[in-house]
């Protein structure tokens, strides 16, 4: 079925979605639920929580859509709204579940595949570990590097947009993605690599 | 602090590929640093290894069949939503208005009197509102959001690509909140 025309300009979407037309609301979900899915993933570490984020930030900021002034961006209003409910669902995640990714349980839903061809070949449970490493390794940074650090990372913003966002000179914000880079690769480091360097995997 | 912590924070928009991020005067400066030090070499390598790192767990494709289950429990939960009242109209409701209508006036009006008769100044025992709670915060508006918004429903969904059922379920239970 041929859909009617779609119109790209923003404020008359957002405008039409203000007033209940479910279309235009329609396109805009379409236009950002990849982005939003990356960087809600990157903060719960996990695939279902992630899209649990992804639809919880759509309803939420539909019911806010009166309060957004347009001061930003949609799309940066949105990755924001989304981010805190993927904070706040890692949060509330049992700690048991992240207890069973530790032991290389898989967790992933199983209408979720990977069906990407050879580029996963330590399939979906060794990347859900990977992933829930990164979100854990995430939580230990400063909350300003960790936002900066995932709207750059996954949400496609550039620094200057953040910079915006966040209001803070730009030169602030390539200091926390700076610091949040290097100490994930830190942490990350430790976690991969024994005490005498070498690293877990040529231990096993 | 030292040279080479001025410079840091520049390796990051060099790693990523933002030079138009760093002023060209400070681009010059950078360069011929980074020629003659190889502790930021070696700083700039690592900050190219992290990118890699995260880039090991891209995020897999979402099937577009889930994408479309999540529209239609978004939609149903917005723009598809039939349009409720928040507090049901029963049979006697103009009469009932009225009745609300006549009751609020006067208790505006007992309050305006028992106003004048104590006077403009405070009242004691009574804490005023914080109007700075959020003020401060960086996520005021999303805190906001989170606060006015606590009335998630939950959202169920059964079926098969042929024909989906969502169910979305409201707490009216108003004693539960506090």
């Amino acid at each position: 079925m041929d859909r009617p025309p779609v119109h790209t300009d923003e404020g008359e979407l957002l405008d039409r979605a203000r007033s209940g037309d479910g279309e235009a609301w329609r396109v805009l979900f379409e236009r950002y639920r990849e982005v939003a899915y990356r960087v809600a993933r990157r903060v719960t570490g996990d695939d279902e929580d992630a899209l649990d984020a992804v639809q919880d930030g759509f309803v939420r900021a539909y019911r806010n859509l009166g309060t957004f002034a347009g001061a930003s961006s949609f799309k940066t209003w949105l990755m924001r709204i989304v981010y805190r409910r993927g904070i706040d669902i890692r949060r509330a995640r049992p700690k048991a579940r992240i207890v069973s990714m530790d032991q290389g349980e898989q967790t992933l839903a199983p209408n979720l595949p990977d069906t990407r061809e050879g580029s996963d070949p330590a399939g979906p449970a060794d990347r859900a570990e990977l992933g829930e490493r990164i979100a854990r390794a995430m939580e230990q940074l400063p909350a300003d590097q960790r936002r900066a650090f995932v709207l750059h990372a996954e949400g496609d913003m550039t620094y200057a947009r953040i910079a915006e966002e966040q209001g803070v000179p730009i030169g602030t914000i390539m200091s926390r993605i700076f610091y949040a880079r290097r100490k994930l690769r830190e942490i990350l480091a430790d976690e991969t690599e024994g005490p005498d360097g070498k690293t877990k995997e040529a231990e096993q | 602090m030292t040279r080479c912590e001025t410079y840091m924070p520049w390796l990051a928009a060099m790693a990523d590929g933002e030079i138009d991020a760093i002023p060209a005067e400070v681009r010059q400066e950078l360069d011929a640093h980074l020629a003659s030090c190889p502790a930021c070499r070696a700083e700039l390598a690592r900050q190219g290894e992290a990118i890699d790192l995260l880039a090991r767990d891209a995020a897999p494709p979402v099937p577009e069949k889930r994408w479309q289950q999540m529209w239609q429990a978004v939609d149903a939960q917005t723009t598809g939503r039939p349009a409720t009242r928040r507090f049901p109209l029963v049979g006697w409701q103009p009469y009932g208005a009225i009745a609300a209508s006549v009751a609020v006036a006067a208790m505006v009006l007992i309050g305006v009197l028992v106003w004048q008769a104590a006077g403009p100044g405070p009242t004691p025992g009574v804490e005023p509102i914080p109007t700075y709670a959020f003020a401060s915060h960086e996520d005021a508006d999303i805190q906001a959001i989170e606060a006015a918004d606590d009335e998630m429903p939950m959202v169920i969904t059964s079926g098969n690509e042929d024909l989906m059922i969502v169910w979305v379920v409201h707490d009216t239970d108003e004693t539960r909140k506090t």
